[in-house]
C-alpha cells in the first residue's frame, strides 16, 4: 500500500495502491494530514486501488466530513466499477463527486469555481 | 497516551494481549484498540474464545477466558489489536454432557456468539459450503456506525399502512427485475421506485436474520431441483442480517446495505416491518446442529420436557424458551437493537402464540416477554403484530394478550373473505363483522388491531386462488401431502391455466373484488408480492423450499396483467384519500374525532339487510362521522354482489342529498374499473344493476369537487 | 312526437338518466331532445373496435354503463306508435367508451394502428404485398369494395399520388418498411410516367393519367373527369405533389425537391393571377392560358381548390420539411386571400368556393352552383389553425372560429352525429334548415374535414365544445366507417351510420378514393390528440438519403403546432440513443457519413400550453 500526494493547479491529489480496509486506514489517514490539513480541494486518484473495505468507506467519509466542514470539495478519480457497485449498495455514494479520471477530477473542481 | 485504565492488556497468550471484558454489551463490541466479548452460560464450567481469520478451517489461536474474569454467568474478555476485519471468532464451552437433564455441553463444537451483530459462512447465496468444515456459521466482529442524515423511524399511524410481503431474494431474483443486484437488499432497493407507484407504504419482509438455506436441503428425485430452506423461518443469528441477501455479502457489508436499504424506504415514506422468529432456532432438536444456543445454554434457551426432549410447539423441532428471563432479555435485546440501530418501524411475530407460553409449554395468562414488549421504551412506537397462533393446538386470533399494543394477523378475516368471495353460502354474517375491522374479535381495541390479509407468504398466492380448487405441492417431493388442504379456493371452470375467455375474465374480477373487499375493509390491509398483477405459483402453497421461478416474482406479469395492477394501484390510492374507510375506531363506535365511520347494512331494495344465510349480497353505506356536525364528509355506497347473477340495488340518497358517483365497478373493463374521486362519472338515476359476480362502491361528498 | 308507423334509425347522444328498473335510459342528442330509449331483452351492445381489434361485446355491461351520466352512445332502434309518444327500442348499441369522457380513439395508439391496418390493405390490394415486389405497373386507380381489381387499366396521377402520400404518412408513424418502399417506388413511378417537363417554359406539370394496355402506355394529358373535361385543373397539378412531398419529408431526396420546386413555378408562372390575386382553376392544355375561351366554364375562375388547397394538399408539408421562407410567405398569402374573400357572412354561414377572375360570386358553376360542400368549410378552419402557428393574424382565428361555431348548426347531424355532404347554401324560405342537394348521405372525407376541424380547434384553443364536437365527430366516424370485414373505410354511410354500397360509392379504390384522406386522418388526428389534447409522446419515423437535406439538417415537427407547445424527448439512429437534436428547434443533424440511417424521434408536448382537462 502507498500513498503518494502531488500538488496541482487547482488542487491536492492523492494516489493511492493498494487496497482500503482496516489494516491500511490508519497509515492512509497519516499519510493524508499534509492535504488534509491544507486548505485547497482533494482530489483522491483510485486507479490503484483494487479493494475498499467497510472500515475504507468510512475513511473516505470521514475524509469527506472534514472537508465539507471547511467548505472545500472532494472527488473521487478513477474508481472501478465494482467499488462504485459496493460504495452504491452500501449507501456511501451518494456523498461523493466521482470522476473518470484525474485530468476530469480536476476540470469538474476547476469548472464549478 | 491513552488514559483509560482498560485501554492496556493484563495478559498475554500466543502473541494475544487481552485483559478481563466488560459484562455488557453482550456480543463483541470494539472498544478503543481492542473488542470486547460477553457472552453467558448458566451452565458451563468452562470457556475459551476462538479466534479465525476468515473462512481459514482452523484456528489463529483460542484463548482460554479466565476464571477471574467471570462474574456470574457473564465470560467476558478485551482482546487487544485484533484486525477486526479479517477475523471470524466463536466460544468453546465445557460443561455436563447430561441431555435427560437438559445439559448438552460438547468441548468439541465450536458455537457461534447469540449477540453477533454479523456471521460469515453463508457469505452469497446458495454457495456450496465446505461440508468440512466444523465451525461454519461463525461470528464476526462488525462497524456499528453509520450516518443515517437525520432518518428515523416513520411512525406512521397503524390504520393508514398498506403493508406489503415479500421475500428478499424472492422479489428481484428473477431476470425479469430488471435490477443490478438481483435477489438482495440492494435489488429491493432498485424497486423502491415500483414500490411508490403501486403506493403501499409498508413493507413487512420475511425473515432476514441469518438463517442456513443449506438447512434440510435436498434434490427433488424426479425434476432435480434443489430444494433448501428458501423462506428462512430458521434463525441462526437474532443480531446479524442474512449475509446471502446482501450483494456486497461477499465483503461482510450487509449492516451498511440493510441500512442504506432503511433509510431510502424511509425516505420515500415506506415504513420496514421484520418477520422475526423467536419461536425455535435452527438447532432442531436433539437431532439438530449444534450452532449456539444448544452448545452454549441449551435448558435456558429451549423448553425442555421434564426428561430433557425438546417440545415441538413449532413444528420445526424445538422451541425457544421465550418466557425465561434470560431468554426474554434476548428477545428484548433483539428488537431493541434493530429498531435503535436500524430504525425498524415494526415486527410482525411468526407463531406468537409460542411468546406466551411458559417454560413448560403451558400459555400463560400473563405473559413477561409479551407485557415486556408491549411496554418497552425503545419500541414503545414500533408496530407489534402476532401470528396468534402456533404448531401446537393453541390459537389466540381475537385473545392474544395484547396489553393494548399487539396487533393481529387476523386469519379470520382470510377465511371469511375467501369463503365470502367465492360466493359460499351462511358467510354474509361473518363478512359484515370483517368490512368493520371484526369488533367481535377486537372490541377494546379498535379496527387497527386487525392486520387484514386474504393471502400470505403461506398458501396460494391470489391468482392461485380463483384458479385452483386443490394444492399441487408435488414439486416440493413429499408427495403433495404437505400444506394446508383448507384453502377455501375456487378455480372458477377449469383447474390451472385455461384459454377459456369467460373463465379468464371470472377470474381476473375475482381478483379485483379481492382487492376492495382487502382495501375498503377497516384495519389494516396487506398484500403479498405480485399479486396485484397475478403472480402464481402454479398451485404451489407451500414454496418454502424453493429457490426458484415457482416462488420468485415474474416481472413479466407486470406488463401481462397490467390490469389487474392498475386496478390494485386505484384501490391503494382511494385508500389513502378516504379516511373513512381507515377509521381508527370501530364504525358506529361512540366517541372518537373527526375520521370516525358510521355503517349502516342494506338490503337490495335500500331497506334492511337480509343476513339469511342464502344470500351473498352485502351492501352497506360507510359515513363519515363529521357529518353530524354538518362539516362535509365522504359516504361510500359499497355493494358486494357474490351472486352469479346480476342485482339491482335501490339507492337512497346520500344524506347531503348529493348525487353519487362511480368509484369502482369490477363489471367493467380496465381504464374504467376504477376512479379517482374527482374524474368519477355521475350516477344516472336512482338505481344500479351490479353484475354478476363483482363489486360496486359509489361516493358522494364534497371530495368530489 | 307522434308517427303512424314503426320506423328505424338512430339516435347518438349522452345518457342523462337511466331506470334500471324499467330499463330505460334517457338519451341527450346534440341539438338537446331528450329521447328515452328502451333497453329489451334482445338488444345486444358493442363497444368501438379499431380495424384490426376483433369484436368486443358490451351486452353484459349495458347497465354499467347507462348508469354513469353523460356516456355517450349510439342507438340504433325502433321507433314504435304508441298514442301521442312514440316509444324507442334499441336493437343495438355503440359504446365509443366505457366511461364518460373516454373514447377509444382517443388511446394513443388508436389513429396509429389504424393506419397500419388502412396501409396494409391498400399495399396487399395494389401490389399484392409481399408475396410480389411492389411495381406499380399493378396499380389501378378502381378497386372493389374487397379490394380487388375491376379490370381497366386506368392509371390516375392524381389517385397515386395520393397512394404515396397516405404510404409516406403511414411509415412516419409505424416505421413499417412496406410503406416506405411503396411510397418511394410510387414517387419514381409519378416521375418516370406521369411528368412533363417542359423545358421551354422552365416548369413541370403532370399527366392526368395513363391508360396501361400490356407493355403499352397511353398518356393522358387533360382531365377526363367531367368537371374538369380538356382542361389542366389546378386541382390535378396540386395533387400530383401530395404524395411526392411527404416521401421528400422522409428521404429528402433532391430529385423530388426539383419536381416540386418546378411544378410550384407552373403554378406561379400559369396558373397566378397577378393583378387579381390568387389562382386560377383551370388553364388551357396547349396555350397554358387560364383565359382561354376552350375552358368553357373554368375559363378565368378561381375556386377553393385552386387557392385553399395548396396549403393541406402539399404546401404544409413543403413548408415542414424545407423550412424556407418563400413557402411560408406563399401558405400566408393563400390564407390571407381566403380570410378575405370566402367568408360570405351576410349570406349564409357557409363560405362562398368559386369565384371569378375579379372574385365576384360564380354561383351558377354547374353542380355547385350556390351550394356548400360542408367539408370545404372545415378544411377553412382546420387549416387556418395550422397557419396560425406559423403566423398569428386575427383574422385567422376569427375565421377559424366562425367556421368552427357555426358549422353544427348548418351542416352537421344533430340527431345522429356525423357531417353531411353537399347542402344548399341558404336555408329554404321559412326554414332554419340548409337541404340536401342530392341526398342525406355521409362522406368519409368530410368527416377527416370535421374529425381534424374540431380537434385543432380544441388543441389550441381549449374551448370544451369543440373538444365535444370532435369527440362526437371521431366516435361517429369510427363506430360506422371502418369495414372490418374487408379492410379500410367505407366511402359512404346512410345518415344512420349504415354503409352505402352502392355505385361509385362501393369502391375502396376511385376517382375520389385512393388511402389518402383516410390516413390523412389517421396522421393528423394522432398528432393533434395526442401531442396537443391528451399530452402524450409519440414516435416518428424518417430515412432520409445521405447528402440529401441541405447541411444535413431533418426536420421532424410533425405539423405546424403552436411554437414550443413539443419538443423532441429522444432521437434514435438505426435504434441506437443519438444525441445531435435540437429539441426545440425540432431538427435532427444527421451524420455526414454517407449513410441511409432509419431515424426515429419521440416528439413530447412540452407543459407550456395550459392544460386542458380531458
Amino acid at each position: 500500500m502507498s500513498v503518494e500526494i502531488v500538488v496541482a493547479d487547482t488542487a491536492d491529489v492523492v494516489r493511492i495502491t493498494g487496497s482500503i480496509d482496516a489494516k491500511t486506514a490508519p497509515e492512509i489517514g497519516l499519510a493524508l494530514q499534509p492535504a488534509l490539513g491544507g486548505t485547497r480541494d482533494v482530489v483522491v486518484d483510485f486507479a490503484g486501488v483494487g479493494y475498499v473495505s467497510s472500515a475504507g468507506l468510512r475513511l473516505l467519509l470521514v475524509i469527506y466530513r472534514k472537508l465539507q466542514a471547511e467548505s472545500r470539495r472532494l472527488v473521487l478519480a478513477a474508481v472501478k466499477d465494482d467499488i462504485i457497485q459496493v460504495m452504491s449498495h452500501t449507501g456511501f455514494l451518494p456523498f461523493f463527486t466521482v470522476a473518470a479520471n484525474e485530468s476530469d477530477a480536476l476540470a469538474t473542481l476547476s469548472e464549478s469555481r | 497516551m491513552d488514559v483509560r485504565i482498560d485501554s492496556y492488556a493484563t495478559h498475554d497468550f500466543a502473541g494475544y494481549r487481552f485483559r478481563q471484558g466488560k459484562a455488557l454489551p453482550f456480543g463483541a463490541s470494539v472498544v478503543g484498540n481492542g473488542v470486547n466479548f460477553s457472552v453467558f452460560s448458566s451452565r458451563a464450567t468452562a470457556c475459551s474464545l476462538v479466534l479465525f481469520e476468515n473462512g481459514a478451517p482452523l484456528p489463529l489461536v483460542e484463548i482460554d477466558i479466565p476464571p477471574e474474569f467471570r462474574i456470574g454467568d457473564v465470560y467476558a474478555i478485551t482482546v487487544f489489536d485484533l484486525p477486526i476485519e479479517d477475523i471470524e471468532y466463536g466460544f468453546r464451552f465445557d460443561g455436563p454432557s447430561d441431555p435427560h437433564r437438559g445439559l448438552r455441553y460438547d468441548r468439541t463444537r465450536i458455537v457461534a456468539d447469540p449477540y453477533a451483530r454479523v456471521m460469515s459462512g453463508r457469505d452469497t447465496w446458495r454457495e456450496e459450503p465446505d461440508w468440512t468444515n466444523n465451525y461454519q456459521h461463525r461470528s464476526r466482529v462488525s462497524f456499528d456506525d453509520f450516518d443515517w442524515e437525520g432518518d428515523r423511524p416513520l411512525e406512521h399511524h397503524m390504520s393508514d399502512l398498506v403493508m406489503y410481503e415479500l421475500h428478499i431474494r424472492g422479489f428481484t431474483a428473477h431476470p425479469s427485475s430488471g435490477v443490478s443486484a438481483p435477489g438482495t437488499f440492494a435489488g429491493l432497493r432498485e424497486k423502491i421506485p415500483y414500490l411508490k407507484r403501486l403506493g403501499v407504504n409498508c413493507v413487512e419482509l420475511l425473515p432476514v436474520f441469518e438463517f442456513d438455506e443449506w438447512e434440510n436441503s435436498r434434490t427433488h428425485p424426479d425434476t432435480g431441483e434443489w430444494l433448501g430452506n428458501y423462506w428462512g423461518y430458521s434463525t441462526l443469528g437474532f443480531f446479524a442480517p442474512k449475509a446471502g441477501y446482501a450483494s456486497t455479502g461477499r465483503f461482510g457489508m450487509q449492516i451498511d446495505e440493510l441500512k442504506t436499504l432503511v433509510k431510502d424506504l424511509h425516505a420515500n415514506g415506506i415504513e420496514i416491518i421484520l418477520d422475526v422468529v423467536f419461536n425455535h432456532t435452527a438447532e432442531g432438536d436433539h437431532r439438530g446442529p449444534t450452532i449456539s444456543f444448544r452448545g452454549i445454554d441449551n435448558s435456558t434457551y429451549y423448553m425442555l420436557t421434564p426428561d430433557g426432549w425438546y417440545y415441538n410447539f413449532s413444528g420445526c423441532g424445538n422451541t425457544f424458551n421465550c418466557n425465561h428471563p434470560v431468554v426474554r432479555a434476548l428477545v428484548v435485546d433483539c428488537l431493541r437493537y434493530w429498531a435503535a440501530e436500524y430504525h425498524i418501524d415494526g415486527f410482525r411475530f411468526d407463531l406468537a402464540s409460542i411468546l406466551g407460553r411458559d417454560q413448560n409449554g403451558a400459555p400463560l395468562a400473563n405473559p413477561p416477554l409479551l407485557e415486556s414488549l408491549a411496554y418497552d421504551p425503545i419500541l414503545s412506537k414500533c408496530k407489534l403484530i402476532a401470528e396468534a397462533w402456533d404448531a401446537g393446538g393453541l390459537y389466540q386470533v381475537g385473545s392474544f394478550p395484547a396489553y393494548g399494543r399487539w396487533a393481529e394477523w387476523n386469519g379470520k378475516f382470510r377465511d371469511s373473505a375467501r369463503s365470502y368471495l367465492r360466493s359460499k353460502p351462511g358467510t354474509i354474517g361473518e363478512i359484515a363483522s370483517r368490512v368493520q375491522g371484526s369488533p367481535d374479535l377486537y372490541s377494546s381495541r379498535g379496527p387497527s388491531t386487525s392486520v387484514n390479509f386474504i393471502t400470505a407468504h403461506d398458501g396460494f398466492t391470489l391468482a392461485d386462488l380463483f384458479a385452483y380448487n386443490e394444492k399441487h405441492n408435488d414439486a416440493n417431493g413429499e408427495g403433495n401431502r404437505d400444506g394446508s388442504d383448507d384453502n377455501e379456493s375456487w378455480n372458477c371452470g377449469a383447474e390451472g391455466p385455461t384459454d377459456d375467455p369467460a373463465i379468464n375474465a371470472l377470474r381476473l374480477r375475482l381478483a379485483k373484488n379481492a382487492m376492495v373487499l382487502l382495501l375498503f375493509s377497516q384495519g389494516v390491509p396487506m398484500l403479498v408480492m405480485g399479486d396485484e398483477f397475478g403472480r402464481t405459483q402454479h398451485g404451489n402453497n407451500n414454496v418454502y423450499c424453493h429457490d426458484n421461478e415457482l416462488a420468485w416474482v415474474d416481472w413479466t406479469y407486470a406488463e401481462t396483467n397490467a390490469e389487474l395492477f392498475a386496478f390494485t394501484r386505484h384501490c391503494i390510492a382511494l385508500r389513502a384519500a378516504l379516511p373513512v374507510v381507515r377509521s381508527p375506531h370501530f364504525p358506529n363506535a361512540l366517541g372518537g374525532e373527526g375520521r370516525d365511520a358510521d355503517i349502516t347494512f342494506l338490503g337490495t331494495d335500500g331497506g334492511a339487510a337480509e343476513w339469511a344465510g342464502w344470500n351473498s349480497v352485502l351492501a352497506y353505506r360507510l359515513r363519515e362521522r363529521s357529518y353530524r356536525d354538518g362539516t362535509p364528509g365522504d359516504e361510500l355506497m359499497v355493494m358486494f354482489n357474490m351472486h352469479w347473477e346480476e342485482q339491482y340495488f335501490r339507492l337512497t340518497p346520500p344524506l347531503d342529498g348529493s348525487p353519487w358517483h362511480v368509484l369502482i365497478n369490477t363489471t367493467m373493463p380496465s381504464g374504467t374499473d376504477a376512479f379517482q374521486p374527482l374524474d368519477a362519472p355521475q350516477v344516472t338515476g336512482s338505481s344500479f344493476i351490479a353484475g354478476p359476480r363483482s363489486v360496486v362502491v359509489l361516493i358522494s361528498g364534497s371530495r368530489l369537487h | 312526437m307522434q308517427i303512424e308507423y314503426p320506423y328505424s334509425d338512430t339516435i347518438a347522444g349522452y345518457v342523462q338518466s337511466f331506470d334500471s328498473a324499467r330499463m330505460i335510459a334517457v338519451v341527450r342528442t346534440a341539438a338537446g331532445r331528450d329521447v328515452p330509449v328502451t333497453i329489451t331483452p334482445s338488444t345486444y351492445a358493442k363497444i368501438t373496435v379499431n380495424l384490426g381489434e376483433s369484436y368486443r361485446d358490451a351486452t353484459s355491461m349495458v347497465p354499467s354503463l347507462l348508469a354513469n351520466l353523460d356516456q355517450c352512445v349510439f342507438a340504433y332502434g325502433t321507433f314504435y306508435p304508441k298514442g301521442s309518444e312514440a316509444t324507442f327500442e334499441a336493437q343495438f348499441l355503440i359504446f365509443p367508451g366505457t366511461s364518460p369522457g373516454r373514447f377509444r380513439h382517443e388511446e394513443p395508439a388508436w389513429w396509429i394502428e389504424q393506419a397500419r391496418s388502412i396501409a396494409t390493405s391498400y399495399v396487399g390490394w395494389q401490389f399484392d404485398h409481399p408475396a410480389i415486389p411492389i411495381d406499380y405497373r399493378n396499380y389501378r386507380t378502381y378497386l372493389q369494395l374487397g379490394g380487388t381489381k375491376k379490370g381497366d387499366f386506368l392509371q390516375e396521377t392524381d389517385t397515386i399520388s395520393r397512394l404515396v402520400y397516405g404510404m409516406s404518412a403511414a411509415y412516419m408513424l409505424t416505421g413499417e418498411d412496406a410503406f416506405l418502399d411503396a411510397s418511394e417506388i410510387g414517387t419514381r413511378y409519378l416521375r418516370d410516367h406521369m411528368r412533363f417537363v417542359d423545358d421551354d417554359n422552365d416548369v413541370t406539370y403532370w399527366y392526368h393519367g395513363i391508360r396501361v394496355e400490356g407493355d403499352r402506355e397511353t398518356k393522358l394529358l387533360t382531365s377526363e373527369f367531367g368537371d374538369d373535361l380538356q382542361s389542366l385543373p389546378m386541382y390535378e397539378q396540386i395533387y400530383a405533389l401530395a404524395g411526392p412531398t411527404m416521401t421528400y419529408r422522409l428521404t429528402g431526396d433532391p430529385e423530388i425537391l426539383h419536381d416540386i420546386e418546378q411544378t410550384v413555378k407552373l403554378f406561379e408562372k400559369f396558373f397566378r393571377d397577378e393583378s387579381g390575386g390568387g389562382y386560377f382553376s383551370h388553364i388551357d392544355p396547349i396555350t397554358l392560358d387560364p383565359r382561354a375561351a376552350s375552358l368553357g366554364n373554368n375559363r378565368a375562375r378561381k375556386n377553393w381548390n385552386s387557392v385553399g388547397d395548396h396549403a393541406p394538399a402539399y404546401l404544409i408539408n413543403l413548408f415542414l420539411a424545407t423550412g424556407e421562407a418563400r413557402y411560408a410567405e406563399f401558405l400566408e398569402e393563400t390564407f390571407d386571400t381566403i380570410v378575405r374573400y370566402f367568408p360570405d357572412e351576410a349570406n349564409s354561414p357557409f363560405v362562398n368556393e368559386r369565384f371569378h377572375e375579379d372574385w365576384s360570386h360564380d354561383q351558377s358553376w354547374g353542380w355547385q352552383q350556390n351550394r356548400a360542400v360542408v367539408g370545404h368549410n372545415l378544411k377553412i378552419a382546420w387549416n387556418l389553425l395550422r397557419m396560425q402557428s406559423l403566423k398569428t393574424k386575427p383574422e385567422y382565428v376569427a375565421t377559424a372560429r366562425k367556421l368552427g361555431d357555426t358549422m353544427p348548426a348548418a351542416g352537421s347531424d344533430l340527431q345522429r352525429f356525423g357531417w353531411y355532404d353537399v347542402v344548399e347554401r341558404t336555408p329554404a324560405p321559412g326554414t332554419n334548415t340548409y337541404r340536401f342537394v342530392w341526398h342525406d348521405r355521409k362522406a368519409w372525407w368530410q368527416q377527416e374535414q370535421a374529425i381534424l376541424a374540431y380537434a385543432i380547434l380544441h388543441g389550441t384553443q381549449g374551448d370544451e365544445r369543440y373538444l365535444r364536437l370532435g369527440r362526437e365527430a371521431a366516435a361517429f366516424y369510427n363506430a360506422f366507417f371502418l369495414d372490418h370485414d374487408d379492410g379500410a373505410v367505407y366511402f359512404n354511410v346512410l345518415a344512420n351510420g349504415m354503409p352505402y354500397l352502392l355505385g361509385n360509392e362501393r369502391f375502396k379504390g376511385s376517382h375520389s378514393m385512393s388511402a389518402y384522406h383516410s390516413i390523412e386522418l389517421c396522421f393528423l388526428s394522432a398528432v393533434y390528440t395526442n401531442l396537443l389534447i391528451t399530452r402524450q409522446p409519440m414516435v416518428f419515423h424518417f430515412k432520409p438519403y445521405p447528402g440529401g437535406f441541405p447541411d444535413n439538417i431533418l426536420r421532424v415537427a410533425p405539423d405546424l403546432l403552436p411554437p414550443g407547445s413539443i419538443r423532441i424527448d429522444a432521437a434514435w439512429l438505426d435504434d441506437e440513443p443519438y444525441a445531435a437534436f435540437d429539441a426545440d428547434a425540432l431538427t435532427v443533424t444527421l451524420p455526414a457519413d454517407g449513410v441511409r440511417h432509419r431515424v426515429k424521434v419521440k416528439i413530447a408536448p412540452t407543459t407550456w400550453l395550459q392544460d386542458t382537462p380531458a
